[in-house]
């Protein structure tokens, strides 16, 4: 389709495209060498004639745009040469350190500049040299390395002919030319474009004699192209797609035609290729019309250029977070290794449930600190830690959270240390500290303390609520006793770990006394006694016990009086690892066991693969032994006099509520008494005395009680 | 037959190949690429020597297809993309001239571009395809949007398919993150393709019919087809 005559000239602007590529290259550049040096940086920017018939081409910058990023490498790029779908442009980067700077740079003074360069270049001639100057660009950029967004704007200078140039026509090539003159400018083109010398030089004259032959010259060969019989073209490669406009390219070229070689009228030629291809029907060819006043060119001329976002006159802004981020590239890792797990060994894995379950860690010792760990490892992300010590100088070989810094100046409060760093570790970790003493039975108080100790009780009781599983990894007996019971009560997911010098104990305690077992793990209503019995009776059989359940005496301070080895937990090193990695593993088997936790506890057999559950079998309590690197399981029911979680003692505390834990904590036996412990012990030592009675006598005998 | 092609031969094959046998596979593939499929942009072989002291050979680098273009049809577009921007960053109408002569753009296509890396693995010994796709401006696109690119029978492969599994990670030489389709499955359907024929390794028939098979597969995640005379066992 041709223009009519007279029409004004019309270009397509040109577009950018900026890889992801160059903001790297240029965020290490700006870390590791630039600093807040925001002198401007010389750039190279490429492009290639369009080769796709609905998509432009783009002026690109990649990250070889950039200078190399070593030490001793000056700070100008490496122009790229003989690349056929690269010609180098020179451009220049005014990279600001404030976002109000970047918005305050005055845009009309910098396009100016970058004018200047073309023209000068133009009137002392380097540009029919290097005729890649004539479209020298200009980028300007605020690169927030904190969010990881880049704002940014291009300007393609372009010298305004005044008035503008007119269109006179304008047609495919393959319409202008015979048939002939195709198929040789074709041919002459493909030879341009292969070779290493010409392939990147994107501005060139075409001749075509009267024989049909067309060759393609560079611009300085223009005094030899002077002959009245040749046909001539003045050429470049057009990025532009569009079938009746074409590139922005064009207009310097004609700046330049016009002053060096005072042409008034130009026929041009937009080269433009198909998949690499020379082609006629693409390209254009088309005439213009350059009417100019005399003493035009002693003048530097206007220029615009800025580039337009989707029409309008601002900046552009691309964020990489994504991408550089390193906290976000750390999550998506860490999501994919449990992904991956899922994908190729595990497909019933739970990761929801893992990443919303809701952890508290009492106790951010050996145990807590590897708990931690691996909880993390599993894609747990809610962490709360439990503790009211200070990191000591031995701790860091065994708590695997805490370094040296911990220790200092007296050591910081494990729960923060702990926090940190885990953060350290994976920053998405929603962890937080809690720095509190666990109130226990056995420790009395005294009345000025009481009503902190109260307190000490209603947070940790807030803690358990607020989390859907709790891991009791103290180092005393006593310490359990509070949290087993607020967990038997809410009925939450408990885990105890307990080390031996060279044995320990994992297990998970089994639902509350007031819970049913159809799912539902809310606690219901307060039963009267006469249901109490009938639960007791349905229940108590099948509940799994807790970890005070197999003791007949209550929790008591096993703190003092005790001789320094005592007092001194030691236990091999290894074992810690060990018995958290379990605890962990049987939370997540717990998590993904359809009954939850009021799952049957299992015993392990030597038959591999007879378990239905994907993860395995869901044990109830393990035993391990290093002396004999050995491990058992075993499962044991909830017993009736259990100080920590029996209904007695349960509906005693919703009853009593704080009272009742002050009465425990002061008086000792007063849950042995509550229990009926006191009676068991009681009918014990009488029934130890009477050796002579004969047997019958013992199941009628009305003192002993089923244990 | 020397000793190495005869040895060869009596080991049964386990789907896999040799880096050194990647760089000969890779240049049969790009070279029959461009044979039979010149409408569409060629595989470039990149080289990037890595600095490790194990590195025997010279040939390391990764075969690069880049700039494949997926245009939205306007029904797909949606701006979500739009930047509210204050106007301190703008160019009043007396600063810049007046310039009637750029042409005034209405309709804008979004086109998603789409470059694709084969890249060997050593640790898994198969190729790996890597790929990533951005806008116009160079924005990255996620990968829910780009799954809305693919043909729709694979999106549901790849939902079902227990051999493709799409991932993001570090690409090996550009140290930036790439979507790449994981290689844990692909040796053992290479050894099906090739029927495990432990025969077909006479003369270097496999390596040389390697990649061409290989991205046959592969391929048909994104729709991209590979020419029916390409496949053919033509002996070279």
């Amino acid at each position: 389709m041709s223009k009519k005559e007279g029409a004004l000239l019309q270009f397509s602007p040109m577009q950018s495209l900026v890889d992801e590529g160059f903001w790297h290259r240029f965020s290490s550049l700006k870390l590791n060498k630039l600093g807040i040096d925001d002198s401007p940086l010389p750039i190279i920017g490429f492009y290639a004639p369009c080769s796709h018939s609905q998509v432009s081409n783009h002026l690109t910058l990649l990250a070889e745009s950039l200078p190399s990023e070593s030490s001793d490498a000056s700070l100008v790029p490496e122009p790229s040469s003989g690349n056929r779908n690269k010609c180098s442009i020179p451009g220049i980067l005014y990279n600001t350190n404030t976002v109000e700077a970047f918005h305050a740079l005055d845009k009309m003074k910098l396009l100016k500049e970058e004018a200047a360069k073309i023209w000068n270049d133009i009137v002392t001639g380097k540009a029919v040299e290097d005729c890649s100057v004539l479209s020298r660009f200009l980028l300007i950029s605020f690169a927030d390395l904190k969010k990881w967004s880049f704002h940014y704007w291009f300007a393609f200078p372009a010298l305004m002919l005044d008035p503008p140039a007119a269109l006179v026509n304008l047609r495919p090539a393959s319409q202008w030319l015979r048939a002939a003159e195709a198929e040789s400018l074709s041919t002459a083109c493909n030879e341009w474009r292969k070779s290493k010398s010409t392939a990147d030089v994107p501005f060139f004259l075409v001749t075509i004699d009267p024989q049909s032959r067309a060759t393609v010259r560079l611009l300085k060969e223009w005094e030899a192209c002077q002959s009245d019989s040749h046909k001539v073209l003045f050429g470049f490669y057009d990025p532009c797609h569009f079938p009746n406009t074409p590139g922005w390219p064009l207009r310097n070229f004609l700046a330049l035609i016009s002053a060096k070689w005072n042409l008034k009228s130009v026929q041009f030629f937009c080269y433009r290729e198909n998949r690499g291809f020379a082609d006629m029907g693409l390209s254009l060819v088309g005439e213009a019309l350059i009417t100019v006043p005399e003493g035009w060119k002693n003048t530097m001329p206007n220029a615009v250029g800025w580039e337009l976002n989707k029409g309008r006159k601002v900046p552009r802004c691309i964020s990489l977070a994504q991408s550089m981020d390193p906290t976000r590239l750390a999550v998506s890792a860490a999501d994919l290794n449990l992904k991956l797990m899922r994908w190729r060994a595990l497909p019933s894995l739970n990761l929801n449930a893992l990443s919303s379950v809701k952890c508290l860690l009492l106790g951010a010792g050996t145990l807590g600190c590897q708990v931690a760990r691996m909880l993390m490892a599993w894609g747990v992300r809610k962490i709360t830690l439990v503790d009211n010590g200070k990191v000591a100088m031995s701790n860091p070989l065994r708590q695997s959270l805490y370094t040296l810094d911990d220790c200092l100046n007296g050591g910081s409060f494990k729960a923060t240390a702990a926090v940190e760093s885990l953060k350290r570790i994976f920053p998405a970790v929603e962890a937080e500290g809690v720095v509190m003493a666990i109130p226990m039975p056995g420790h009395p108080v005294n009345n000025q303390e009481q009503e902190n100790v109260l307190d000490d009780c209603r947070r940790l009781s807030d803690l358990i609520d607020a989390h859907d599983s709790v891991f009791l990894l103290t180092d005393t007996r006593e310490s359990r006793w509070l949290p087993t019971l607020l967990c038997a009560n809410t009925n939450k997911i408990t885990i105890t770990a307990a080390l031996g010098f060279d044995s320990f104990l994992v297990m998970r305690h089994g639902a509350g006394p007031f819970s049913h077992a159809h799912g539902s793990d809310a606690e219901t209503a307060i039963p009267s006694s006469a249901d109490v019995h009938k639960i007791k009776d349905a229940k108590e059989n099948h509940r799994l016990g807790c970890y005070f359940c197999n003791d007949v005496v209550a929790p008591t301070d096993s703190t003092s009086n005790r001789t320094l080895d005592q007092q001194c937990t030691v236990t091999r090193p290894g074992l810690a690892p060990i018995a958290s990695a379990l605890a962990v593993e049987l939370l997540v088997s717990i998590l993904h066991h359809p009954q939850g936790i009021f799952a049957e506890g299992d015993i392990s057999n030597n038959v591999i693969g007879t378990s239905e559950q994907p993860l395995g079998i869901l044990p109830h309590q393990i035993r391990g032994s290093l002396a004999q690197f050995s491990q058992m399981t075993l499962v044991g029911y909830s017993s009736p006099s259990c100080t920590a979680c029996c209904d007695t003692v349960l509906l005693e505390y919703r009853n009593k509520g704080m009272e009742f834990i002050l009465q425990a904590i002061n008086h000792p036996t007063y849950l042995e008494d509550l229990t009926g412990l006191t009676e068991l012990m009681k009918s014990a030592t009488a029934f130890s005395l009477d050796w002579d009675k004969d047997d019958d006598d013992v199941d009628n005998d009305d003192d002993c009680v089923e244990i | 037959m020397n000793q190495k092609e005869s040895e060869r031969n009596l080991i049964p094959w386990d789907g896999a190949l040799s880096s050194s046998d990647f760089f000969c596979a890779a240049s049969a593939f790009s070279e029959k690429w461009k044979r039979f499929n010149p409408s569409v942009p060629p595989w470039l072989w990149v080289p990037s020597p890595k600095h490790h002291l194990l590195s025997s050979h010279k040939e390391e680098g990764y075969l690069s297809l880049e700039g494949m273009c997926f245009i939205k049809s306007s029904e797909d577009q949606k701006s979500c993309r739009s930047q509210t921007w204050k106007e301190e960053s703008s160019i009043s109408q007396e600063e810049e001239a007046v310039d009637n002569a750029a042409l005034v753009q209405s309709c804008f296509d979004e086109v998603n571009h789409y470059d694709f890396h084969i890249v060997y693995s050593p640790s898994y010994r198969v190729p790996v395809l890597y790929f990533r796709s951005y806008h116009s401006d160079g924005q990255p696109l996620p990968f829910d949007e780009i799954e809305k690119d693919l043909p729709n029978h694979s999106a549901k492969i790849h939902l079902e398919s227990k051999w493709t599994f799409i991932t993001q990670e570090e690409h090996p030489y550009l140290n930036r993150p790439w979507y790449k389709l994981h290689p844990c499955g692909t040796s053992e359907w290479m050894k099906l393709l090739f029927h495990g024929d432990a025969s077909l390794n006479k003369n270097g028939f496999v390596i040389e019919h390697y990649l061409v098979s290989w991205f046959s597969v592969i391929g048909q995640v994104f729709g991209l087809k590979i020419p029916l005379a390409m496949l053919e066992t033509v002996s070279c």
